[in-house]
């Protein structure tokens, strides 16, 4: 997993909630929206810590935690705050994960995640 | 001879897997099992069908005040015997077999133990998770996940209706789907139970599958999965492990210094910071999911940081502060509607540390069964017990002659820490329940190095001996308390007939929550609970209640589960509701739209 795929995989995700909800504000598309958000975003960062958690298995659970973690928040500040604009949340949601991708390309993310760099 | 001495003269390395459950591992060129090893496979097999098969079978019906246990066939049991066979086998194996094969034995036990009783309904039968639900039905039906769902009560049915809708299941899969979820939360819990034990000791062989053994042997605090706190403890454990791993593990800084706490636990010095945003980033994530999702849970977590923060953890303080800056903007911004209401009950439990712990024990105990009262024991001793294991290990470590059982991870600190909690408040009675719950995590780990001390010749003798010894405790303390609450048949049926006739401007009024109560199925309607009196002011108080919540219609639903072993405090017995439905039946223009057994569904 790299930055670029990680900008990527943000990209996508932006790009298709928001044909999504375009579809029907407050409708099932804007619920996938908060289970991609996850899956997008928590999924791909669990995965770049596998040469931490030198387990796939761990990996695997802390992906699906950290899933439920970003859905949750997301749907939460849409509750607590009345948020009534879905798109305004993807949008942020978007531009979270690019600064996100961003802030980890100060990083050779790509490289260290191989032992032998992670050393240097 | 030791378990690690003969590892190392037999494999020249003395290391485990750190992970522990790693089945990435596995090589299928490598599959090079002796005889006994394909036995102890092929017993595990069989153990885990037979426990799969009887937990089909079961009779539901027949469950008395024991729980499930009473009611599971005689394959589970021979199950459960070929299970402790199959874990004599794998310990059996050479060294180089065990350990790789190792990850069967909390395989083994989670299968039969966790999963096959969870097959035994054909239906739901917890009123919680139809609560859940709840989620699956209101998005299926209007199309829209509308902002008044409370999701953070129900994850579980808020990704089991993500997973239904997108796969396009029919309820009886979705059913099935749910019922699994204890099963995946105890089972990611043991693998993030096991790697954090690799990293606790690293060099100690099989340390990761004999923790998650005694964590599954031990947990049985299962129910609570379906609760928002089962992700707040899922993330905890994660941020445990994500803590120890590699980047963030800093030099021992004062602790060091300071013999008294050095004892307990030597901090890892490990590499440096190489990779420390991603990391970061991930702890952010999982403390703030855990803030929103439950008020519990974020208490566990700042213990947690503050005790790797003494111990050297300098990322932990920077965690600490955003929890806890998370965690007052929920508490004085978000939940202001719910505590204004219920601050002067919190503070007054403040400090209140025995009154606290009694609560949970008596206010659990004054049922009116003896049975409920004997399962309630059972599982309170259980959790004493675990604390007193924890502080024995705890201050074994800290002698000399122990020292080689210091983990590099302060384990003792983090399992007593929670105890802290019992100051706070009494939970609804129920907060040491969600003390063992933290707790119980970092005290498998420290009996798993208590097994993993035992000579070798021992270690496939005391490992069965231990699982069957712990069984029975296991089951009455893990199912025992189902029985109390279960829905029936004819609670299904009674809210069939209510939502049939139910619609957006219909007030249900109801015993207790204690029932299939699906509360986001009919758009917004609202439930009451009854009060003591069968009078007309009785019937003006539910006016009342229909008017203040803007509605006109009143349906009462009463079904037995609501009074069943009266299982709620509030709670009324079945003779005094039937009482009050054939009074309340008789007014004019009341409509009786359903009557069986105890079950009573009526218009007003």
């Amino acid at each position: 997993m790299t930055v670029r795929d990680l900008s990527m995989a943000v990209g996508i995700f932006g790009g298709f909630t928001t044909i999504l909800l375009l579809l029907g504000a407050n409708s099932v598309g804007g619920i996938f929206a908060f289970f991609q958000l996850g899956l997008f975003v928590g999924a791909p960062l669990a995965l770049m810590l596998r040469g931490e958690l030198r387990s796939t298995a761990v990996a695997v659970v802390v992906a699906a935690v950290l899933s439920i973690a970003l859905s949750g928040i997301s749907v939460q500040l849409l509750i607590w705050f009345r948020v009534a604009s879905a798109e305004l949340l993807v949008a942020s949601s978007t531009a979270y994960g690019l600064a996100l991708a961003l802030l980890l390309s100060s990083e050779d993310v790509g490289q260290t995640s191989r032992p032998e760099a992670s050393r240097r | 001879m030791t378990y690690q001495q003969y590892s190392d003269q037999t494999t020249g390395r003395g290391v485990s897997p750190v992970g522990g459950f790693d089945l990435g591992r596995l090589d299928p060129k490598q599959l090079q099992l002796s005889p006994t090893g394909w036995v102890a496979l092929a017993a595990s097999a069989i153990a885990v069908l037979f426990g799969l098969i009887g937990g089909i079978t079961a009779d539901s019906e027949q469950v008395d005040g024991f729980g499930l246990i009473s009611a599971l066939p005689v394959i589970y049991w021979i199950g459960v015997g070929i299970g402790a066979i199959a874990t004599f086998l794998l310990m059996q194996l050479a060294i180089s077999e065990r350990t790789r094969y190792a990850s069967a034995v909390p395989a083994l036990w989670l299968g039969i133990l966790h999963t096959g009783p969870h097959l035994a309904h054909d239906h739901f039968r917890f009123q919680t998770v139809w609560t859940h639900l709840g989620f699956v039905r209101v998005i299926d039906e209007t199309g829209t996940g509308d902002v008044f769902i409370d999701a953070r009560f129900a994850w579980p049915g808020f990704f089991g209706s993500f997973i239904a809708s997108l796969a396009k299941m029919d309820e009886s899969t979705l059913d099935l789907v749910m019922r699994l979820w204890p099963t995946a939360v105890l089972g990611g819990t043991a693998i993030l139970v096991s790697a954090l034990a690799s990293r606790s000791y690293p060099t100690v062989p099989l340390i990761g599958p004999l923790s998650a053994v005694s964590y599954i042997l031990l947990a049985w605090t299962g129910q609570d999965y379906y609760s928002p706190q089962s992700f707040g403890f899922t993330a905890y454990l994660a941020i445990l492990v994500l803590v120890e791993s590699g980047p963030l593990r800093t030099s021992p800084a004062w602790s060091a210094s300071v013999p008294f706490l050095a004892r307990f636990a030597a901090a890892g010095g490990d590499r440096p910071a190489a990779r420390y945003t991603p990391v970061f980033v991930a702890l952010v994530i999982l403390s703030f999911g855990a803030v929103v999702s439950h008020p519990l849970a974020p208490f566990f977590i700042c213990m947690g940081l503050v005790i790797l923060g003494l111990y050297g953890r300098t990322v932990a303080w920077r965690l600490l502060l955003m929890v806890g800056l998370a965690y007052v903007i929920w508490f004085f911004v978000a939940a202001e509607p719910w505590w204004s209401t219920q601050l002067g009950k919190m503070i007054g439990q403040i400090g209140g540390f025995f009154s606290n712990l009694d609560s949970s024990t008596s206010e659990r105990v004054a049922t009116s069964s003896a049975d409920h009262v004997f399962v309630t024991q059972v599982r309170t001793y259980v959790g004493i017990g675990t604390f007193l294991t924890v502080l024995a290990l705890g201050i074994a470590m800290a002698t000399e002659r122990f020292r080689h059982l210091r983990p590099a991870v302060p384990l003792a600190p983090l399992a007593g820490i929670p105890t802290m909690a019992l100051a706070l408040q009494s939970y609804g009675g129920e907060i040491i329940f969600r003390v063992v719950l933290f707790t119980l995590p970092i005290a498998a780990i420290l009996i798993g190095r208590l097994l993993a001390a035992l000579r070798v010749k021992a270690l496939p003798i005391i490992v069965p001996l231990v699982v069957l010894a712990m069984l029975p405790w296991l089951m009455l303390a893990r199912f025992g308390n189902d029985a109390f609450e279960m829905t029936s048949a004819v609670d299904r049926e009674a809210w069939v007939v209510a939502y049939d006739r139910a619609d957006d401007d219909t007030v249900f009024v109801v015993d207790n929550s204690f029932t299939p109560f699906q509360d986001m199925t009919v758009g917004r309607n609202r439930f009451a609970q009854i009060d003591a009196r069968a009078n007309e002011s009785f019937v003006g108080d539910m006016e009342f209640t229909a008017e203040q919540v803007d509605k006109s219609r009143i349906i009462v639903v009463f079904t037995p589960t609501q009074s069943q072993w009266r299982v709620h405090g509030r709670s009324f017995d079945e003779e005094y509701l039937d009482e009050v439905a054939r009074w309340l039946s008789a007014r004019p223009g009341a409509t009786v739209l359903y009557e069986n057994d105890g079950g009573w569904v009526i218009e007003l």
